[in-house]
């Protein structure tokens, strides 16, 4: 945990933060990635909901965020869940994949 | 280009008659849209719409001379413009436009299609204020205002295979409004787009140009912002060449360009799409099993696309499994294992990425907590849904646990059965799954080799079940769920091939008949809307408590500790969420069930009267309803007298959704260079109650921000 905060963030603005949070208020750091292998990496409050961290990632790829379906270790995650609900820990990866269609192929 | 304006021109004037140069129009299969390049014709061009045809009633001697006018003028303005235009080359000449239009934004499509027109080099120019099309040899030229443009969505990467010659291509789609014939329907918020109001451009452009283009864009004038991405990802079906080139008909198409550029609209024949978006409407938003860690969201769009001959997407046949599974009977919760639609596309894209010595273990290991919960062993069978090409498959790994045990022949054999309704369509998906079952294997059994493993491997046999086939274009998904549920229903304690020559007995080409599948569909849809009422009625207690049970005691079978703490949270959540939804629906609740019960008894009024009440609070409701009676239906009558005249012409335009081609649009829109400044290496954006962007390890910008608006502005701006 500690080496991921150290490598991406000033580690004093997060201890800073900390204390404001109050109750339940502990940052992870998630990491969403793409299909294509890109990753991007999340600084979220355990106990905010999913929401967040789905809109801007989809915001910052320029997709729809109806288009692209959330899984945390296969499980599809929704917009309400919050990490702590989840279990997730610091470091968890969170799969990004676009919503798949079908009807027919040629 | 000039020699076909010529001539037509040469034409009218010879023979002097209007109904002739309809003709022409007609077998050139040409269209001037309605709002025509110069306001000028006007009076004309507003009959004009879609069909590209001159109607007959505006014969006469001023309109004949408009027509004449329009013309010249339209080709006065390509002379204009062809300095601009492409010469032999392909070569984007944007240097020598961009001083010629300071405040405007050139795009050069090297494809396009307008409606049902297919053209190739088409040069598009946004302004603050129009969208015009210039005249092609393809596409006439014309002219929108830019409040015309309801919606606009791009793909990138949309044509993966062209790729390796030249740099992929975006489709940019963009919904425009008929205003000179219709009053637009779209004021903010979402927009009802409605082929007969709307004319769809859909343009062919560098992936690289129109990412610089898009900015331009946004920056030229917000409103596109504002309009951006408004078209819907289910309305917009995506399709390889054969289908749409049958629902093309006749049109005269470019070669390689009808197979390519298909963003084609399906025509909506069973049923009038208002009914079916009203009954939608009615659906917000349905969390299933309730409490459920696993649970599916459907949303109302996901309702949608269960309309006759849309396709299926992940979400609906991750939800009807998971209904399935969570009507089981208890006894037989503990024999199948269901895994996710993702589950197959992870394996497929992980294997993608990795070569070498160790790929099946690498592919494993991205897929190895899905599966930390559950022996897999320990299954009788396990589903896998299969989603590649655009069309939905089945495999069924049977008996896992009899593997290494070829003694014990009573406990069923191990084999993998791929059940597909359109055989032949997936045949590369064996080395995938049996690779996956191999790892698993080994994880399981450290100590044998690697001979051993392969020997046990080799055990499973994989069989292309014989079942029934599909026999149109959309079914598949349907099929794949049917195959679920009759396999449920009738999979034997011990599937075995050995027991009989017969193999088994229920896997046959007359399964089950076609219209079964087919029927899902609909009682997927009717099963939804069925489900979302009784969790709204769930607010008081009586209803939710079944279903919460049902999800507790499924996830308490599967999971173990940790949770049912997951579970208790989630319930509290539940409790909370259905109390909050009591009190916003309490002022509605006796109104509602009035309304639906009316609307039930009066069958035909059903969606309509229904369209609010599930959802909203009552005043929202009764506004609503009766703006749609009172301007759907007018519109609607308009619609269908229009098509009475022209359906001949033209079938396939009085549709909805679109349908464009590629192996994958999706899976490739994102597989590479989607994404602006986002490249493989790591960007860190943290996340709270304030934002931060901080500083990343590669060195990125680093400044802090306030809000997320601020955060989501930034980055569309200055990426």
């Amino acid at each position: 945990m500690a080496g991921v905060e150290d490598a991406s963030t000033p580690g004093t603005q997060q201890d800073e933060k900390k204390p404001l949070d109050g109750a339940g208020g502990q940052h992870i750091n998630l990491k969403v990635k793409g299909q294509d292998g890109g990753e991007v990496f999340f600084r979220i409050k355990s106990s905010a909901t999913l929401r967040k961290l789905m809109n801007a990632y989809c915001d910052r790829q320029s997709v729809d965020p109806s288009s692209i379906a959330f899984l945390f270790d296969g499980r599809r995650l929704r917009a309400e869940q919050t990490p702590a609900e989840l279990d997730m820990e610091d470091g968890d990866e969170i799969d990004a994949m676009l919503h798949q269609t079908g009807g027919a192929s040629f | 280009m000039e020699i076909y304006t010529r001539s037509k021109k040469a034409k009218v004037t010879e023979k002097g008659d209007l109904s002739i140069y309809n003709y022409e129009f007609d077998l050139e299969k040409e269209q001037v849209p309605s709002n025509t390049y110069k306001s000028g014709s006007n009076n004309i061009s507003h009959t004009y719409h879609r069909k590209g045809k001159l109607p007959v009633t505006t014969s006469g001697p001023s309109s004949k001379r408009e027509v004449l006018q329009s013309i010249l003028e339209i080709s006065r303005d390509e002379n204009q413009v062809s300095t601009s235009g492409y010469n032999s080359s392909q070569k984007m000449t944007r240097s020598k436009d961009k001083p010629l239009y300071s405040n405007q934004i050139v795009v050069n499509a090297s494809r396009a299609r307008l409606n049902q027109h297919y053209g190739r080099f088409l040069t598009v120019i946004f302004s603050a204020k129009h969208i015009e099309v210039k005249k092609s040899k393809d596409i006439l030229a014309c002219k929108w205002d830019r409040k015309d443009l309801c919606a606009m969505k791009s793909f990138y990467n949309f044509f993966p295979e062209n790729a390796k010659n030249s740099d992929g291509k975006a489709l940019v789609v963009l919904i425009l409004h008929n205003r000179r014939v219709f009053k637009p329907q779209c004021s903010g918020g979402n927009c009802t787009i409605s082929s007969d109001l709307t004319q769809t451009l859909v343009l062919e452009i560098g992936n690289e140009e129109w990412r610089d283009q898009q900015k331009e864009l946004f920056q030229l004038c917000p409103a596109y912002q504002d309009v951006w991405k408004r078209i819907e990802g289910e309305e917009y079906k995506f399709y390889k060449g054969k289908l749409s080139r049958h629902a093309l008909g006749e049109l005269s198409i470019n070669g390689n360009l009808a197979r390519d550029i298909e963003l084609e609209i399906i025509p909506e024949t069973s049923s009038p799409p208002a009914r079916l978006n009203q009954e939608a409407l009615t659906f917000e938003t349905l969390v299933y099993p309730l409490g459920d860690p696993d649970a599916v969201t459907i949303t109302s769009k996901d309702v949608e696309i269960l309309r006759p001959m849309g396709f299926l997407n992940d979400t609906i046949i991750d939800f009807y499994v998971k209904y399935l599974q969570t009507n089981l009977p208890v006894k037989d919760k503990e024999r199948f294992y269901f895994f996710n639609s993702f589950f197959f596309r992870k394996l497929v894209d992980s294997s993608k990425k990795y070569t070498g010595p160790d790929k099946a273990k690498v592919v494993y290991e991205r897929v190895r907590k899905w599966t930390r919960k559950v022996s897999l062993f320990e299954k009788d069978y396990i589903f896998i849904p299969v989603n590649q090409s655009l069309h939905w498959s089945l495999v069924i790994v049977c008996h896992l646990g009899s593997l290494g045990r070829s003694s014990d022949k009573r406990r069923g054999t191990p084999c993998i059965l791929h059940l597909d309704s359109m055989e032949g369509s997936h045949d590369s998906i064996e080395e995938h799954i049996r690779n996956y079952i191999l790892q698993a294997w080994k994880e399981g059994h450290p100590n044998s080799g690697n001979d051993s493993s392969e020997s046990i491997l080799s055990e499973m046999m994989y069989i292309e079940a014989t079942v029934p086939q599909q026999m149109n274009h959309c079914d598949c998904g349907s099929y794949l769920l049917h195959f679920v549920e009759l396999f449920l229903k009738k999979a034997p304690q011990y599937f075995s091939l050995a027991a009989s020559e017969g193999f088994p007995y229920f896997l046959t080409r007359n399964w089950f008949r076609p219209s079964e599948a087919s029927a899902k569909r609909n009682a997927i849809r009717n099963l939804l809307i069925k489900l979302h009422q009784d969790s709204l009625s769930g607010a008081t207690d009586r209803q939710a408590t079944p279903l919460l049970e049902q999800a507790a005691l499924s996830s308490t079978s599967e999971e173990s500790g940790d949770a049912n703490e997951l579970l208790l949270i989630e319930e509290d959540d539940v409790c909370i969420s259905s109390a909050t939804k009591a009190i916003h629906s309490n002022l509605v609740a006796t109104l509602r069930r009035q309304i639906i019960e009316e609307s039930v008894g009066s069958g035909k009024r059903a969606g309509s009267t229904e369209a609010g009440p599930a959802v909203q609070t009552p005043l929202i409701v009764d506004l609503f309803s009766d703006d749609e009676a009172n301007e759907a239906s007018p519109s609607e009558e308009d619609w269908h007298m229009r098509d009475a005249k022209e359906d001949k012409l033209c079938p396939s335009s009085s549709s909805f959704s679109a349908r464009g081609h590629s192996s994958n649009p999706f899976s490739s829109s994102l597989s590479s260079g989607d994404i602006p400044g986002v490249t493989s290496s790591s960007e860190v954006v943290s996340y709270g109650d304030s934002v931060r962007c901080s500083s990343s390890a590669v060195g990125l910008n680093s400044s802090s921000i306030d809000n997320d608006d601020d955060f989501s502005k930034r980055k569309l701006g200055s990426d």
